[in-house]
């Protein structure tokens, strides 16, 4: 009799503690979003489903994953060939990731497209072009994608090398009719002024080293908004941004706690490294 | 290739009888490597078929994957599963040499649908390193280098740490 009670209190219990554990884990944080956004916040991936996943970023995997993760779009890192195809790629030389090496713009498309990433072990996934990226994409026009333009002219004219570059922005964009679609961030103002000359409707983003000079180079070349990393932007200086009618995107969101941080300080878009865990909190 | 499964196979299945003659000797072996011929890591199953003195002969059969979802977000994992053949000598502090193959099945974009599709590849790999590991079984530690000749192309400098259990 007395073992009969003790099992049944040990499953009381039992019942308890699932159901505390069932209650917690189910738990939502409640977010109070205040943004120029729609008072909604964009979830992108950074490079597809982010540097900690095990499909390297920028890989068509991991742009795709994201996107059907049910993220609101994703960032990826462009670089332009020296035939001027635009591809999804990051580093400055090959060699640091892929089993080719030298630099994007000193080697044709024809001369990368057969590489492969060298991590993790025993895959091989592949570099993509934004061509052929956009052109797997189902219901492409539900999603909006970031261009964090890598810029490495080398040996190249500078300025050569921005119209260039420029002229392969505006071809993509047009040929798949995503001017809506499209925000575009980067670190050079030349790059962006070329870019503002040739469609005023770009969302263009200065990606700058503080605040305090994105908002000044923003609010002085009448942006879009501002890129910037979420350790060195807070809460008050997003709105200060908005208050210039500047929109907010912020990267470096690298866990699930970041990302419950990042949504704190109401930006309008978030890059996050954990973009599952994102829409998950947004949804 | 063929003929390294054949002889790990069959190895697999001579283990059970030989398990029967000697059973004071702890001959099974489970472990969780990290890094390692796995890549990341494995979760292994390891058989001792062999032992002349102080030399023991086993075979090792793991598991491991990177996703258990494709792009698509349909499950469809990856496999990677390394075998191999293994030396250790010594008692309870062993030296381990060994020499295998990691089949890898990565599911990967095919290149003119761009859809998921499943490639399988293998690649030899050697270990040399230590394994602490007690003839009457418990607690087991490996430590070791294992280069890996990735796509039977890319020779890569690897290494792995195992916690396991001999019983």
């Amino acid at each position: 009799m007395d073992m009969h009670f003790k099992l049944l209190h040990m499953y009381k219990l039992l019942i308890l503690l699932s159901c505390l554990i069932i209650t917690l884990s189910c738990s939502k944080e409640n977010f109070d979003v205040a943004n120029l956004n729609g008072n909604e916040i964009s979830a992108f991936g950074h490079g597809g489903m982010g540097t900690r996943s095990t499909y390297p970023i920028n890989t068509y995997e991991s742009l795709m994953k994201c996107l059907n993760f049910g993220s609101d779009g994703t960032e990826l890192d462009i670089q332009m060939t020296k035939d001027s195809v635009l591809i999804a790629f990051h580093d400055i030389d090959l060699s640091e990731s892929t089993n080719i090496s030298g630099l994007v713009n000193s080697l044709n498309w024809s001369e990368i497209k057969n590489a492969h990433y060298t991590d993790p072990l025993y895959t091989s996934y592949s570099i993509i072009s934004l061509d052929q990226f956009f052109s797997n994409v189902i219901n492409l026009h539900e999603y909006d994608f970031t261009f964090d333009c890598k810029i490495n002219s080398g040996n190249d004219d500078p300025i050569i090398y921005n119209t260039k570059y420029t002229n392969a922005i505006s071809q993509i964009i047009n040929k798949f009719n995503l001017t809506k679609n499209v925000y575009i961030e980067s670190q050079s103002e030349d790059f962006l002024r070329l870019l503002q000359q040739k469609n005023s409707n770009y969302k263009l983003f200065i990606y700058p080293n503080s605040f305090n000079s994105g908002l000044e180079i923003a609010t002085r070349m009448n942006l879009f908004g501002i890129t910037i990393s979420t350790d060195i932007v807070n809460k008050k200086q997003i709105e200060i941004a908005h208050n210039n009618n500047l929109f907010v995107a912020i990267w470096g969101i690298s866990s699930k706690g970041a990302n419950s941080d990042g949504i704190k300080k109401n930006p309008d878009f978030i890059q996050s490294d954990k973009i599952k865990n994102l829409v998950d909190l947004l949804d | 290739m063929k003929l390294f499964l054949t002889i790990l196979l069959l190895s697999f299945y001579s283990i059970s009888k030989a398990q029967e003659d000697s059973l004071s000797i702890k001959k099974n072996s489970i472990y969780i490597e990290i890094l390692g011929v796995g890549g990341y890591g494995s979760v292994n199953f390891e058989r001792e078929i062999l032992k002349i003195k102080k030399i023991k002969i086993g075979t090792r059969l793991g598991i491991t994957t990177y996703n258990l979802t494709d792009f698509t977000t349909k499950f469809n994992p990856d496999l990677i599963i390394p075998i191999s053949i293994n030396a250790q000598y010594g008692n309870k502090h062993n030296l381990e040499i060994s020499l295998g193959q990691v089949i890898s099945f990565i599911v990967e974009t095919n290149p003119n649908t761009y859809t998921p599709e499943r490639t399988t590849n293998i690649h030899p790999n050697l270990t040399v390193g230590y394994r602490y590991q007690k003839t009457k079984g418990g607690f087991i530690f490996r430590i070791n280098y294992s280069p890996i000749i990735e796509f039977y192309q890319d020779y890569k400098h690897w290494g792995g740490i195992s916690f396991g259990y001999a019983f």
